[in-house]
């Protein structure tokens, strides 16, 4: 028999079924334009998960009551339940960071704030929140970190890797001075704002090609977190990585390192080796998981870098991309298992001591 | 077999002003000496770089001028120095001149272009070049390409991995028929003109952001090439990914296979992985070579990409991260790969064979 060991989720989306859902937390002013306007949820939601896409839900998640990602029940009987999860940690992905009216926008991710308390938070103590936050507005994103700053339920500060600058940049310091403050964790998140080009050479034509650029703009904000000295500024700041993959992490630490050797008298205050602070600072989570087909080749892709110590499990729901992270996790031994599915998590999101819910 | 023993794929030379304007016409000269060169790129991000011209302190000519622009010292710090058999020039003006009007784009590659010749493929037989050429305008493109077609010295045509538009878009099919035609393969070179970022969130502040995207665009031009179809309409066009790495090469395959297995319908024209495309098509050069703390590492990674008849030594000099022949790459390869590397498989597709 052996301890329990606790099972954290780091990222279950949730969203509203529609934008009606937010009328109980929205300012009157916002719903009477709604109404007039037959303003709905934002067409960059569905740019993001396309309904028909196989990426966006699992077969499960589609079978269950209204759109995936909308129900709570879902939520139990596929993931907390089904998993033995302890703690799940909520990414609720909307598209009103992209809204360019920040007066409305921002009033609509407060209001997701408040719904996401009452209608998630409320109902299952197995639940974590995060605190979504218009990236266009960082004033605003500060005064919604304060706001819910006496409800502990909030574990982070979602930022969406689609921006209008990298996250580095010293427009977004203040967002993480209020989150360190408070000991928010930041989670770069997949998707953001659709009047940003997804790529770095401009907007693709395809789906496919915005799906997998997110593995590729994350390394980006990375880049900036470390040459822009956020971790010198911020030395108990945690960054989570979410739905941007990992196996590219190996490849890009070498990188950083080479280029550090190389140009780092342009950025001084950088004083240690870039792959040890974002070792310290990072996480990524397993979700999705872009693994070679081949058995031997994972095994030499998990011998390239400190795998464990660096991901949280995830189970994305209701999205699916494919069996990587379940192939991946088969690999590893019994106690990088343990710190994968929830150690880490527990020790990043400072979740104290996670009751097993699963022991025997 | 290679009679050759070091190619280097790219070798960066570098008009002297003086040298292009007596090759421009008089009208397109004047603009030029009263204008200056437009940038279409934001003149916002200033590169702080530690070194002037991104080079090396010791290959500013002793004689003046620019690193690069002079080739008997080229020919002396680089090809004696290091037993260079071929060197392949990327003429380093190219990344800026398709950002100009038309007509004045098509002079000033044109001029580039008979400088090269002259000063360099005309002087030492060990030289070779890329066609330069008015990229973002098609039919001026094929027309420059048509131009040099019978001078087998130019081995390449020359794109930059920020243009105007993702390079699987339609306006640079042109380019593509007229080099697959011709067999030659288009070479995608980092720098260029792009109105965009290479973070692909936003402008960034200092030039390490921008040297180490250099990778992060030049995934992206992959991944644009291979979704947009360009391969389905040119199955033998052959490109090659230049100062990119391409340790991030692998782990972008397997994305894209994971991602087609589940949205293939979207992509008809995918008619397979998009891995065995990119093995079809794609070339890397080795600089700036990808250096884990352990060589192992990257032995590992080349046998990932499962391409070693496919990857090209590259110095990338004057430039500050020049790759030395005797220390790029990694302990550990097996020596018919090592071979291979520094030039058999340059000599194939380049067709240096004497």
């Amino acid at each position: 028999m052996s301890a329990p060991v606790p099972v954290v989720d780091c990222d279950v989306h949730c969203v509203p079924a529609s934008i009606e859902a937010l009328f109980p937390y929205l300012d009157e002013h916002w719903v009477g334009f709604i109404a007039n306007g037959m303003l709905g949820m934002p067409a960059a939601l569905g740019a993001m998960y396309p309904p028909g896409a196989a990426t966006s839900a699992t077969a499960e998640a589609r079978a269950a009551s209204g759109p995936p990602g909308t129900s709570l029940d879902a939520v139990r009987e596929q993931v907390l339940d089904r998993h033995g999860v302890d703690v799940a940690v909520l990414s609720c992905i909307t598209g009103f960071d992209a809204i360019r009216n920040t007066y409305y926008g921002g009033d609509l991710l407060r209001a997701v704030n408040d719904w996401q308390a009452a209608e998630w938070l409320d109902r299952d103590p197995r639940l974590r929140g995060s605190i979504v936050v218009p990236p266009l507005d960082p004033e605003a994103a500060v005064r919604e970190i304060r706001r819910l700053e006496d409800d502990p339920r909030f574990v982070r500060v979602l930022l969406p890797v689609r921006a209008d600058a990298p996250y580095g940049n010293r427009r977004y310091h203040a967002i993480y001075a209020a989150a360190a403050e408070r000991g928010l964790a930041i989670a770069l998140h997949a998707w953001g704002l659709s009047g940003a080009q997804p790529t770095p050479n401009g907007f693709s034509e395809h789906y496919i090609e915005d799906y997998v650029a997110h593995t590729i703009i994350a390394q980006g904000h990375l880049t900036s977190l470390v040459v822009e000295g956020v971790f010198q500024r911020f030395g108990d700041l945690r960054v989570s990585l979410l739905e941007c993959g990992s196996t590219w992490l190996p490849a890009y630490l070498w990188r950083l390192d080479k280029d550090w050797k190389g140009i780092r008298r342009e950025v001084p205050w950088v004083d240690r080796r870039p792959s040890e602070l974002l070792r310290e600072h990072l996480r990524v989570s397993v979700a999705p998981l872009h693994a070679p087909a081949d058995l031997e080749q994972l095994d030499e892709l998990m011998a390239t870098l400190d795998w464990p110590e660096l991901l949280m499990f995830a189970s994305d729901h209701p999205h699916d991309h494919g069996d990587g992270a379940a192939r991946f996790l088969a690999r590893l031994s019994g106690e990088q298992r343990a710190a994968v599915m929830g150690g880490n998590a527990a020790a990043h999101y400072r979740l104290g001591a996670v009751v097993g819910g699963r022991g025997d | 077999m290679s009679p050759h023993a070091l190619i280097d794929c790219d070798v960066h030379s570098n008009i002297p002003p003086a040298e292009l304007a007596r090759r421009l016409p008089a009208r397109w000269r004047r603009v030029v000496e009263d204008f200056g060169l437009r940038a279409v790129k934001s003149n916002a991000y200033v590169p702080t770089r530690p070194r002037a011209a991104a080079s090396r302190t010791d290959t500013w000519p002793p004689g003046g001028g620019a690193p690069g622009s002079d080739m008997p010292f080229v020919r002396e710090q680089l090809l004696d120095r290091w037993g260079v058999d071929v060197a392949i020039l990327n003429p380093i003006d190219a990344l800026d001149y398709a950002a100009q009007v038309p007509a004045l784009s098509e002079h000033l590659f044109r001029a580039l272009n008979d400088w090269t010749r002259e000063a360099w493929l005309d002087a030492d037989p060990r030289f070779r070049s890329t066609m330069t050429v008015p990229f973002e305008y098609g039919s001026m493109a094929v027309r420059e390409i048509e131009r040099l077609a019978s001078d087998d010295r130019f081995v390449s045509v020359m794109l930059v991995v920020a243009p105007r538009e993702p390079l699987g878009h339609r306006r640079y099919w042109d380019v593509y028929e007229a080099a697959a035609g011709l067999d030659l393969p288009v070479v995608v070179h980092v720098g260029g003109i792009g109105n965009s970022t290479v973070t692909g969130a936003g402008w960034y502040s200092f030039y390490f952001e921008d040297h180490m995207a250099g990778a992060h665009a030049m995934a992206t031009q992959l991944m644009s090439l291979v979704c947009q179809g360009v391969f389905d309409r040119f199955p033998t066009l052959k490109v090659v990914l230049e100062e990119g790495g391409l340790a991030w090469a692998p782990p972008l395959m397997w994305a894209l296979d994971s991602a087609w297995s589940q949205l293939r319908h979207e992509v008809p024209h995918l008619d397979r992985r998009p891995s065995e495309i990119v093995r079809e098509h794609f070339w890397f050069t080795t600089q700036p070579i990808d250096e884990p703390d352990d060589p192992a590492h990257m032995v590992t990674v080349l046998e990932h990409l499962g391409m070693h008849d496919r990857i090209m030594f590259a110095t990338d000099y004057p430039h500050w991260d020049f790759d030395a022949p005797d220390h790029a790459l990694p302990r550990g390869l097996p020596e018919d790969v090592r071979r291979a590397i520094f030039a058999g498989n340059a000599a194939d597709l380049f067709g240096l064979t004497r």
